[in-house]
Formats: structure tokens, sequence, C-alpha cells
């Protein structure tokens, strides 16, 4: 795929720059880190439902690359994926599973069920042998009920009453052991997820910032986008930093004006 | 397609310079149930027959308007396991643009790529062309946007079509009851009416189908019930 | 200067007796010169065939260097012995990052119905500078820009295939490309080559509908992040989000973002040997461009 050939994918992986990368593997470069979601995320099923929760860092090695980012993604209108391990794969994998997701309610015209977008996911995992490393907490409610799975890298999966995954999931686990039982109501369900979430973003490292929550019943999904913001910036100067003007020392300038688009208006039919 | 002795395009010109395929197939296409579209200012109507060989067949298993986005649905005049066909290449379509471009794929687009699945099977080996003409109506930035596309790949954009038996009718119709600033209500009845028209027989909520589309840019297939309304506002 | 060492050296033959009865030339190639040590490597040489080798020199590195190319045999032993002494210290040395290769600053941040992304001008071969007047940001359409820290080639390669589609789609749809859209295109692109990455890390910067300012970066196999404030990638990113988190303020007039931005990089690669040699800053309003080269510290 290069030059005049080069057309818009048709899908799957281009292996091009392996054997260029390898060689500067082999010369002793070293290949670089991805951007890693370290993660608390968790679900658990609750009376009529099921919450899913995430905290919202992205990592970098140590550095920290996005402080509220999105870990909880849209799989169908009633199912919900919280994704931990490589960003770009639990992006592109949810993405790819949610699509498949609608062409085939497109084809049956009903609603998805949970276990459809488990074994999408389990198989294009396995597939790959673990190397797309997404770790997934995936819930929803469909016709047969509320149902909560976790998937791994390798595309095993299991089916729990509560899970939870990623860096901070012992953390989150403790919480879960401690004070899960069956029958909760939709606030206490919200209100352990919280605080499970909570125990990743304080005692791991890898996750931090706030509290993401998606809570699915029967017919109805709520997305709390930072339902929690447990770590406020308290330490912004009201003044901040005041540059003067002209301060830098410019060496050359270019100035473009900008012209306001023209419409142009015609008939876009074609001629038999 | 393959490399058998058959891989060689069916659709070749005759010495008239015409394709006789291809006209076969708008044959086809006239011979099918009446469908139209009509474009308002807020919103399109795509409407068709829904005749059924017997009165055994369970008319409710029969869906001949279909969506294939949110934002854009079809109707065809012809032959419907064809059309089945041309929706899943669509939809697929319309679903790689999104995963491409995380952006709903915006009507002209999807006619196009519609268009050109139509044309490549007029001029592919071992293929025939498909018998079916479609009106594509749709809602995005550029506003409501209705489509004909035809069994060769060519494709216009109306304010108000016709196809199928008595298109030359609900055409004429069609133009005498069109105007610009035509609300989606309006337009609506005016479908049911053109339909009327060159209905043999009784029209009812059961053997016609209607999908709209407003300014939310929903696109909805009207249900018996609705259309039923729709029917006694007419009478 | 360590981390800088291939770790190829590491590769040892299968006992110290195999280097016996070897030419010092086949030694070297088996010690492994790479291309990537081969200046060091060279400037060691022309200093070793200086009239006064200064001897002494501490360093595991110029030791090995030093006997390798005395064309002595007789100091295979004293070799290999600092090879192994060398194997262990570069054990304890994190090899170097192919993004670390040419060095690169690229910043973006919002102002009030404006954005600014700026970039150094440097292009290195490791600690070598070869240009100081590269360019790093790039145009896509009047109101949208595009970054690329990493590795140079790479950098170049993406920026024509993105050039590339953003064409096929004005002639195909009539239209630019909106900021997200094209933000979501560079990630497909990048993510096919998930196994094989390109070594690039894109900033993204644009005036979407409404002229709302859009910025967003992503890892070099897509992974979008998107920001209200700022973004930054490159060598000098540690200092720049550092530099960006303090400086920034909210709703910025096109000047005020001039200077800040100007400021958070001049700071932020001053404290990077592989970026600086001044810098470039591209301010975007609704109704005009001002691309600026600004001054910096040329060491």
């Amino acid at each position: 795929m290069a030059g005049a050939t080069d057309l818009p994918p048709k899908g799957g992986f281009s292996y091009d720059n392996c054997a260029r990368n390898a060689m500067l593997v082999e010369k002793g470069l070293k290949m670089p880190g991805f951007l890693k979601t370290g993660t608390t995320i968790v679900g658990l099923v609750f009376q009529d439902g099921v919450v899913l929760g995430a905290d919202t860092r992205a990592t970098e090695g140590p550095i920290v690359a996005d402080k509220n980012c999105e870990k909880i993604h849209y799989m169908a209108p009633n199912i919900y994926c919280c994704g931990a391990g490589t960003a770009a794969d639990t992006e592109a994998v949810t993405d790819m599973v949610s699509s498949q997701l609608q062409l085939h309610r497109y084809a049956t015209g009903r609603e998805s069920r949970v276990v459809t977008s488990l074994t999408l996911l389990k198989s294009h995992l396995f597939s790959y042998q673990g190397h797309v490393s997404a770790a997934l907490v995936l819930g929803g409610v469909d016709v047969t009920g509320p149902h909560l799975h976790t998937v791994y890298p390798h595309g095993s999966t299991d089916t729990l009453p509560f899970a939870t995954m990623g860096s901070g999931s012992l953390a989150a686990m403790s919480v879960f052991e401690s004070k899960y039982k069956e029958g909760l109501t939709r606030e206490e369900g919200i209100q352990l997820v919280a605080e499970a979430i909570r125990g990743g973003i304080f005692n791991d490292l890898g996750s931090g910032s706030n509290v993401d929550v998606c809570v699915i019943t029967k017919g109805k999904t709520e997305y709390l986008r930072n339902h929690q913001l447990p770590n406020p910036r308290t330490y912004v100067s009201s003044k901040g930093y005041n540059f003067t003007k002209g301060q830098t020392v410019v060496l050359s300038t270019k100035i473009t004006q900008l012209k306001p688009k023209v419409e142009v208006t015609e008939g876009d039919a074609m001629e038999e | 397609m393959g490399d058998s002795q058959y891989s060689f395009s069916l659709t070749t010109f005759s010495p008239s310079g015409k394709l006789v395929q291809i006209e076969h197939a708008l044959t086809a296409v006239g011979s099918g149930q009446t469908s139209l579209g009509i474009k308002a200012a807020n919103g399109v109507v795509i409407a068709t027959e829904k005749k059924l060989p017997s009165i055994l067949v369970d008319e409710t298993s029969v869906q001949k308007i279909q969506s294939l986005t949110p934002n854009i649905g079809v109707v065809y005049s012809g032959m419907g396991p064809d059309f089945r066909v041309l929706v899943r290449k669509s939809r697929k379509q319309a679903q790689q643009y999104y995963r491409l471009y995380k952006e709903t794929i915006p009507v002209t687009q999807l006619v196009r790529e519609t268009a050109a699945v139509m044309q490549e099977f007029t001029q592919s080996g071992g293929v025939r062309p498909f018998g079916v003409s479609l009106l594509i109506a749709g809602y995005d930035d550029n506003g409501p946007q209705l489509y004909q596309v035809d069994p060769s790949g060519s494709y216009f954009s109306w304010k108000a079509s016709a196809m199928g038996k008595n298109v030359s009718n609900a055409k004429t119709f069609l133009e005498k009851r069109y105007t610009e600033d035509m609300e989606l209500d309006d337009a609506i009845h005016t479908a049911i009416l053109t339909l009327k028209e060159g209905y043999e027989g009784q029209i009812s909520a059961n053997n016609i189908e209607i999908g709209i589309i407003r300014s939310d840019r929903e696109f909805k297939v009207l249900s018996p019930a609705e259309i039923k309304d729709f029917l006694e506002e007419v009478e | 200067m360590d981390r800088h060492i291939p770790s190829n050296l590491d590769r040892e033959p299968n006992s110290p007796s195999g280097w016996k009865g070897l030419q010092p030339s086949q030694i070297n190639a088996a010690l492994g010169v790479s291309c990537i040590q081969r200046p060091v490597a060279s400037l060691c040489r022309t200093f070793l065939l200086s009239k006064k080798p200064k001897l002494g020199l501490k360093s595991p590195l110029r030791e090995l260097l030093l006997l390798r190319f005395s064309s002595s045999t007789s100091n295979l032993d004293a070799c290999i012995r600092l090879r192994l002494r060398l194997r262990r210290e570069l054990a304890a040395a994190p090899a170097m990052s192919i993004f670390e290769y040419n060095g690169s600053a690229v910043v973006a941040m919002v102002g009030k119905n404006c954005f600014a992304i700026a970039s150094d001008r440097r292009l290195g071969v490791q600690l070598q500078t070869v240009a100081t007047d590269f360019q790093r940001v790039f145009k896509i359409h009047d109101k949208l820009y595009i970054g690329l820290s990493g590795l140079a080639t790479d950098a170049q390669t993406l920026y024509q295939r993105l050039v590339f589609r953003h064409k096929l789609y004005q002639l195909r749809e009539e239209r630019d490309m909106k900021p997200q859209t094209f933000a979501s295109l560079v990630s497909a692109l990048l993510y096919e080559k998930r196994f094989g990455p390109y070594f690039c890390q894109p900033v993204i910067a644009g005036l979407g509908e409404d002229n709302e300012p859009f910025i967003c970066t992503m890892d070099c196999i897509g992974a979008k992040e998107l920001a209200k404030d700022f973004v930054v990638s490159g060598t000098a990113s540690e200092s720049l989000y550092g530099a960006c988190e303090s400086m920034y303020k909210p709703n910025m007039e096109p000047e005020e973002l001039f200077e800040t931005i100007s400021q958070a990089l001049q700071s932020s690669v001053d404290r990077d040997c592989l970026s600086g040699w001044g810098g470039f800053v591209l301010l975007v309003t609704p109704t005009e461009v001002k691309e600026c080269v600004i001054k910096g510290r040329m060491d």
C-alpha cells in the first residue's frame, strides 16, 4: 500500500512497517510505550440492572497523559463496556464490535444481546492471541435480563455478579468483597461502584482523577460522566501568568488573511 | 468474479449502442409495484404499495421500506431479493464510513456508494444488473434529500419522484400537486393520494408502507396505526 | 551519554576463546559498531589517531574503543573484560527510544475562538544537530493543522498520506474535513499499523463549525486524547506538561495566546537537549493565520 494505490483501508491490520521496526530494534533502539489506561474498572449487578464504573486517568509510563479520559465505551443502546489496557486497543475493539452489533440489529430487527457482544469480543481477542491488549468489563440488560462479564486480553471470559479489572482491580475488589450483597437497590449499587472506583483512584497509581458511572436498566441507560470529582485542582492562581506583549523575539512573521468560503450552488445530478 | 469461462460481462453493447440488459432491468423495475418519494421543506416521505401474491401471506412479515442508517431510509421498485443485497451492502458501507471518520455518512455519499455498486454490476463478469430502482430519503447537514438510483448506476436528486407500475401517471400527479414550500404532513397526504390514484383496489393501512424523516434526523417507518390516521385525514 | 549506546554491544561470542585469531576488523564487527554509534566511533578514531591520545579515560566505552582501534590483538582479554563491564552498565542504563532519535517538541493551545500550535525547529540525529529549520507543523486546510513529533521520516510519510486522504475527501465530498473527523482519520491510519507503528505522536488543532477550536493528540497507535486546554508531544513533552499546566489560562485573546504558547515552548525546550533551536508558532483566528519563527537558544 503506497503511492497511487493508497486507497482507504478495507479493514484489518497492515504489517508494512514491521520489518523496518524490527531492524531498528536490532540496531538497539527501544520500542515506544503506548498510551495505557492504568485503570480501575468495575461492574456489578443490582436488583434491576447493571452498574459499570471507571476512573478517568490515562498514563504513558509514569506520566499522566489525560486527567479526564472516558473509559466506558458504547456498545449498543443497552450495552456498555469498560476498557483497561492499551487505550488504542480498547477503543478500537469496542468500536468495531459496536459497529458489528449495529449491523446485526439492522439484520435481525431486535435489541442486541450481551452474549452476542461477548462472543464477538472474545473471538477477536483470541484470534490475536493477547497481542490486542484489551481487558474489559462488559455489562448490559437484554431480553434475558441483566448480565455482567469480564473479558481478558487473550479472549477468556467470566460471568460474574460483580467484577473488577485493571491495575486497580485489587483495591476495588476489596471493596466489593466486603460490601457486595445480592439485591442492591439502584442507589446502593451506584454508591458501591463509586466507592470501589475511589479505592482504585486513591490506592493505585495507575488510576486517578474522577469517577464515571453507567447505569443500565431495562429500557433505560444513564451515563453519569464525572459522577464524582474527588480530585479537583486546588492550586490555580487566580491571576495566572501574564506575559507582556512582544516579549517573545520574533524573527519573521507571515500573515495570511482567510477569505470566507464561497458557496457554489449547482445541480449535482449526473447525466444519464 | 472467478476465472471461469463464464466470467465475461453479460451486459454488452448492442450494435445500436444500447445495453439491452440494463433496459431489461428497467423493464423489471417498470413492472414492479409503485413507489414514490416527496421532498418537503422540513423532511422527506417515501411510500410504496405492498401488494402480496396471495391473501394467505402474512403481511406483517414483509417490510419494503428499510433504514440504512438512523437518518437514511430506502424503498424500491422491482425485485425484492436484489433489494436486500443492496441494503446489506449499503448498511455495511455506512458503517465503514462511520468507523473511519466517527461521523455519520452524508446522504450524497451513501447514494454514490450504492450507485457505484449498481454500476459495477453492469460491467463485471458473471453477474447481471440489479432489477431494482431505489428511492433514498435522508436528512443531514445539507437538509432533507431525496435520490433515485437506477439499475445502470445513474442517480438524480429529486423534489418528488415515482417509479414502478404507473410511473407516468404518478409523476404527472406529483407534478400537479407539488409545491416548493410543502410541509411534510402535506407531502404525506400527497403521497397517499398518489398511491391511491394508481392503486388497483382499495388501499388500507396494511397494503401500503410509508417512511418519513423530519428535522430530528430519525428515519421512521410508520406503523399501520399511524398510516390509518393519515388515511382518515385524506378522506 | 551512556544511554545512547546501542544495546547490541551485548551480543556475545560463544566463548572468550572464540575471539582469538580474529582480525581487528572482525572483532569490530562482532562487537557491533552499529550505524547509530558510528559517529561516536569515528570521532574516537580521529582522537586516537591524533598524536597524543589522552590516556586514563575512565569510561568503559572509550576504553573499549581505544582498544578496538589500537589494532592490537593482544589486548583481546582486556577487551572482553571491558565488554562485560560495559554490558553490566548498559543493562542498568535504558536503551534509547526511537522517539528520541530526531528530537522534537510540539504543543497546541486553545484560546477564545482561536488556537495556536507550535513546534521546535531542530532536526537531530541523536545528539548531533542536522538542521535548525525543520518543519513539524503541517497545514491540512486553512483552519486545520497537524504537528507530528517523533521520527522525522515517519512524520513526513504520515503527513503525505494524510494530505492524500484529505484531498481525496475534498474532491469526493466537496467540503473541508472537520477537525474531529480528521482526528478520527489519523487515528484510524495509525491503528491500522498497530503492530508496526509509525513512530509519530500527532497533535491536531483546528477551527471547526462556528469557529469552535479543537485540539487533540494521540499516541503512535491512534489512542485519541481530547483536551479543552492544551496538548503536548515530543521529547520535551514532560517539561511542556509542566510549563503549560502553570502558564495556560482559559479564554485567552490571540495576542496573549501567542505569548503564552511561545514562552511555554521556549522554557520547555531549554530543559530538553534533543529539541529547541528556535521555534515555530502558528496562530489561527477565524479571519487570519499568523505564522511566526521565534528566536531561541541555539545550544
